[in-house]
Order: structure tokens, then sequence, then C-alpha cells
């Protein structure tokens, strides 16, 4: 909603409101009381309207928000040029819950990588301890062939060099492992604004089911200037009254949230929001 | 502290279960079993043979802090050392999990160092 529309719409109720007080002042000086006090309801009631229109208002642009924020996303070029699925995720919760398996399995990925590395490592370090064995042989015949002095020597040299670059490879892989646990903790965020996604869309059905029943109640007066197309307003909001019974599961059923949405959505268009 | 203890890694996360158990796995513990929630842990503590625990916070449908709390409520169980990796860091909640019988807490993210550190401070005081 617009700024100038919400002063639009508080300059409609102000007019409205001395219009009609006028007409009770009128009244009361005529001592008509018993029109009086209906002229009282009606304001009271012009009131209530005014109230009812501007959460249905507000309603409207949250729900838009959320519908918004997912034809934000699919229209990126990234999500375009992906895999075929991703066009087919149409519900903000389903996005997300995407992120968390897609960087779960690149995590796994990572981890597979990592291990079968360190098994690698693993081999060089029994290559690297057999040499030893056979260094501690040549050591051992050396004292009785001083040629074989530089040579050991310069084989000691090599071994050990070996072996420290592979301790040091073995902890970067394991570093590498460990940087794997952002996943855990991205995913519990993800997992709490999926929460929070889905919260709010279910409480916008019940704000509209709220909105429905005060409407069907009458607080609405015939000479009201909403928009409401009758036949629409009576059907809808028992439908998605039935659909409110259970709660929304973020991206389990990718079907039934989008057409919870939709439904919110044709929803608030019947009752004119 | 033996090598062989079996240890169960309770983490509703399939990355941070595998992280775990490869560390366990880097300092000589090879007798690892898994759960993903509380409620998947029980069953296999209550089964017997555990000798340690090693469990996330948040979690599905039984959370790491109820985990612990039933097992200490547990005559069977209640000797069991438990282990708390997670990213739960307020203060409060340490606090409630240290009263709630917790041998050692681990914030996320952590290295391979402050595992194997708390482990054996965690059988050290066991034993002394």
């Amino acid at each position: 909603m617009s700024d100038l529309e919400a002063i639009q719409d508080q300059r409609r109720f102000e007019l409205e409101l001395k219009t009609r007080a006028e007409e009770l002042v009128q009244l009361l000086k005529q001592g008509d009381i018993p029109q009086a006090m209906q002229l009282v309801q009606q304001l009271n009631e012009l009131r209530h309207q005014a109230l009812y229109h501007e959460v249905g208002k507000l309603t409207r642009a949250v729900h838009d928000a959320i519908v918004g924020f997912t034809d934000d996303v699919s229209s990126t070029e990234l999500l375009q040029d992906s895999k075929h699925h991703i066009a087919s995720i149409s519900d903000a919760s389903d996005r997300l819950s995407y992120v968390i398996e897609l960087t779960e399995s690149n995590a796994h990925k990572t981890i597979d990588q990592v291990d079968e590395s360190l098994q690698l490592v693993r081999q060089l370090e029994e290559g690297f301890q057999l040499r030893k064995g056979l260094l501690e042989e040549l050591a051992a015949v050396e004292s009785e062939k001083p040629e074989l002095a530089d040579l050991h020597q310069k084989l000691c040299i090599y071994a050990e060099d070996h072996s420290g670059a592979l301790a040091d490879l073995k902890e970067r892989l394991t570093a590498i492992m460990l940087a794997q646990e952002y996943q855990d903790i991205t995913g519990q965020l993800i997992k709490r604004v999926i929460q929070l996604v889905t919260d709010i869309e279910n409480e916008l059905v019940g704000l509209m089911e709220v909105a429905s029943r005060v409407n069907s109640l009458g607080v609405l007066s015939s000479e009201s200037k909403s928009d409401l197309p009758d036949s629409q307003d009576k059907e809808k909001p028992q439908r998605s009254a039935i659909e409110a019974e259970g709660p929304q599961m973020a991206g389990r059923n990718k079907t039934e949230v989008a057409s919870n949405q939709d439904d919110v959505d044709d929803l608030l268009s019947s009752l004119g929001f | 502290m033996k090598k062989d203890m079996k240890i169960l890694v309770v983490d509703d996360f399939s990355t941070m279960r595998r992280i775990i158990k490869n560390l366990l796995r880097d300092l000589g513990f090879t007798n690892i079993v898994e759960a993903d929630d509380g409620a998947t842990a029980l069953p296999i503590l209550k089964s017997g043979g555990i000798d340690f625990l090693v469990t996330d916070w948040n979690m599905p449908k039984m959370n790491g802090i109820d985990l612990l709390k039933h097992v200490r409520a547990d005559p069977e169980l209640r000797h069991i050392p438990i282990l708390m990796v997670t990213a739960e860091a307020k203060r409060e909640q340490i606090i409630a999990a240290a009263q709630a019988g917790v041998n050692g807490y681990i914030i996320k993210p952590f290295t391979a160092g402050v595992l194997k550190e708390k482990i054996a401070k965690i059988f050290e005081r066991l034993q002394g």
C-alpha cells in the first residue's frame, strides 16, 4: 500500500466521520434518540471497517512480499541456467530446503574426497615406514662400507622431509573436513527461516479467516465502499479453513504448498485486498 | 579410556555425524554408532553397550538436552559420560546442560584439538 493511498483512506474516513457527526448533532437537537443511537452504531461500524481494511491491506502486503520473493529468486540467471527441477520449485520454503539439500550433498562430496586423500596419505606413510626400515638396514652395513655413508645421509634427509610433508598434509585434510561443519550451522539457520516463512503463511491464512468471518457477520455495512464480490466471498474462506488445519511442512509436498499459497492469494483477492 | 569403547554420535545433520566420526577415528576410536535425534538414540542406548555419548542440542523430535535428562534419569544409563557438541552458545543453555549432568560441552564450530582435549578431560576426571 502506498503512502498516498493511506492518506486518501484516512481523509475519506475523516470526511465520513465529520458528516455523520454533524448528522448526529442534528438528530440529538431534534430529540430523535432512536435514530441517533443507530447513527452511533454506524459510526462504530465505520471505525471497525477502517481497521478491517488496514489489517487486510497489511496482510496483502506481507503475502505479496512472500510471493514476490519467490518470483524474484526464480528470475535470477543462476537458477534459470541451473538444473530443471529448480524451475519447478515455486515456494520460498522449498527453495531454502533445496539449499540445505545442496550444501549437504556437496559437503559429503568434499568429505568423500578428503577420506580418499587421507587413505592415500596413509599409503604413503606406510611406504615411509618401509623405507625407514630399509634405511636402518643400510645404517647397519654402513659401518663396514664407508662409501655408503654419503648415500645414507642423502636418503635420510629425503625421508625426513617426506614424513613432515605427509603429517602437514594430513592436518590440512582434516581441517578441510572440519570446515564442512558450516553446513550444519547454515542448515540450522535456514531451517529457522523456513519455520518463520511457514508460520507467517499460516498466520496469513488465519488472519484472512478472521477477516472473512467478520465480513460474514455483517460488520461491513451495505453502504461500505468495499468492492467485494459477494458470491466468491462465501466460498473461498471455507476452502482455506479446511487447508489451514494441516500445518504446512516446508519443502515436503511441493504441490500442496504451492496450492496453499495460491489459495491465500485467491482468498485475498476475493476479499478485495 | 579404552580405544575400543562403543561411542554413540547423535546429530540430525549427517555431515556433522560424519565429521565427528572421522575425528574420533583419528583419535583411535573405531567402535562408533550413529543416531539422528534423541528419539532414535534412546532405543540404541537402552539396548546396551554404549560407553560414551556425543550429542548435538538442537534436533527434531527429541533434542539433546531432553536426551541428556532421559539418560541421567535412567538407572541403567545414568553412568554414561555425555559430551555435548552444539551451536547453542548462550550462557543459560550451558548452565542448564551442566545442571542436567553433562560431562563436557563443545561449541560449534570447533577444532579436532578441542574434541581430543575434552574427551581426554572427561575420562581423566572419571578415573580420578
